[in-house]
């Protein structure tokens, strides 16, 4: 792996019961949220639910982050990164 | 009976409608309530109080018209006891650590959720843990009966329809600055998303259809307990046949479209509540299933933690118990009971928030620590 190449941490929280996909999400985005601030990090969390989806993606602006939903079979998956990351890595 | 099967067919119509409308919206009620104590705050809330404001103005309307009449009490909405009340906290108990109402599980499953299932077992156990202390419950309902009034304009002896006219008026300035703040309509980065408030006025004009020509709200706990006296009279025919609660048919309604008095039960066999409400759930899950294959977000997804799914089962089993005590569920007194001002719907709906509280402190503590 390159010094460019951003790590990523991968969340699943699909099929949890509502609201714990929520709380757990929010709960690790808080808990790497010194690693989000630093450049070449992404946290990838797989959602199954239309609410949970657009809740956290409503928290992680809030929290300053950027994001990317992307709309996969089955599932979304959101990641949640700093802008800076994904330009260096050229993604 | 008369139209038996164009009674199936509309009930399988308005829940397939439903069905689609929950889960493109995720309208979850049980989220409505549970998140102002969780969040502090209530994307859903303001949506539910749309729906629950329209519903008068519809079911209202409709009554001054002529086209409905609903005398209560009736066997739909019965007499204000405090073992309603009990009933709504418990519920609302139920629906935090399940997750869902009795109708937010039915499309969750439908779009692949196994915990879903879980609650929806759980309902029809819980059900049949009722029937066990039913006489107890029923003796404590009739020694603490609040009034002869089933009405809150009964007890006030006022017009109904000056009663709902205040409401709706407060209601719809409440909705209004809501929607100033912009708060009615919910940021959504996700395709094929419903705005929970069009769910709203889709879902009060479904529970107009249902009032005006099945003949009651949307309403369908009845047939878990019916569900789970299936299997108790497989397992324990004996038992079932001695327990007057499942014999007894003493729910009473007026179908419009049978054109005669249909009589009812919790009980194992099919009457006029299986014809409507078995189609209806049988329609729900269809709807949400196949809402979730058009969008491609199908998912069944096995690996949910033991302690989520031992909550689900819980949350079930409260809300099947809660169900029978209140004596229903929280789309009947809330989509129904409150726009008719039934105390016993104001009541339960009372009851639900301090449930959602000491769920949500549950839940919490025990099942998932932010």
């Amino acid at each position: 792996m390159s010094a460019d190449t951003p790590s990523t941490v991968l969340v699943d929280v699909r099929g949890f019961v509502c609201p714990s996909s929520l709380l757990v999400a929010l709960r690790e985005l808080n808990k790497y949220r010194e690693a989000l601030r630093k450049d070449h990090f992404i946290i990838e969390l797989m959602v199954d639910n239309h609410d949970s989806t657009n809740r956290i993606c409503g928290a992680v602006k809030s929290m300053g982050y950027d994001f990317a939903v992307t709309d996969r079979d089955n599932s979304y998956c959101i990641a949640v990164y700093r802008a800076r990351t994904l330009k260096d890595a050229d993604l | 009976m008369e139209n038996a099967t164009l009674i199936t067919l509309i009930s399988l119509g308005l829940g397939l409608l439903s069905g689609v409308v929950l889960h493109r919206s995720d309208f979850c009620l049980a989220g409505a309530i549970r998140d102002i104590f969780l969040f502090r705050q209530s994307p859903l809330f303001p949506s539910l109080v749309l729906l629950i404001t329209l519903n008068m103005v519809f079911i209202e309307i409709a009554r001054l018209s002529g086209f409905l009449d609903y005398q209560l009490p009736s066997s739909l909405y019965g007499l204000p006891a405090l073992t309603t009340l009990l009933g709504g906290i418990l519920f609302g108990v139920g629906m935090v650590l399940a997750g869902g109402c009795v109708v937010g599980v039915l499309y969750k499953f439908g779009a692949g959720s196994v915990s879903a299932l879980v609650t929806i077992l759980g309902m029809m156990l819980g059900s049949i843990v009722y029937v066990g202390f039913h006489p107890y419950w029923k003796y404590l309902s009739d020694k603490t009966r609040l009034s002869e009034a089933a009405t809150l304009p009964q007890l006030l002896v006022v017009n109904q329809t000056l009663v709902l006219l205040i409401t709706v008026f407060v209601l719809s300035l409440v909705i209004l600055r809501w929607y100033r703040q912009g708060v009615l309509v919910r940021p959504s980065f996700v395709r094929g998303y419903l705005q929970p408030w069009i769910a709203g006025v889709l879902l009060a004009m479904i529970t107009l259809v249902s009032f005006a020509v099945v003949g009651m709200p949307l309403g369908i706990t009845t047939s878990y307990s019916k569900a789970g006296a299936f299997i108790a009279q497989f397992f324990a025919p004996v038992w079932v046949a001695s327990q007057d609660f499942l014999q007894a048919r003493g729910f009473n309604y007026y179908s419009p479209l049978a054109d005669s008095m249909l009589r009812a039960g919790p009980g194992p066999y099919f009457d006029g509540l299986a014809l409507v409400q078995f189609p209806l759930i049988g329609g729900i899950i269809l709807g949400a299933f196949i809402s979730s294959v058009q969008l491609k977000k199908f998912s069944v997804h096995w690996r949910v933690p033991v302690i989520q799914l031992f909550s689900a089962l819980i949350g079930g089993i409260l809300l099947g118990m809660a169900s029978r005590m209140s004596p229903a569920c929280n789309v009947w007194h809330l989509l129904g009971g409150i726009p008719l001002l039934s105390l016993q719907s104001l009541l339960f709906f009372g009851g639900l928030f301090p449930g959602a509280w000491i769920g949500t402190r549950l839940l919490t503590r025990f099942v998932v620590r932010a």
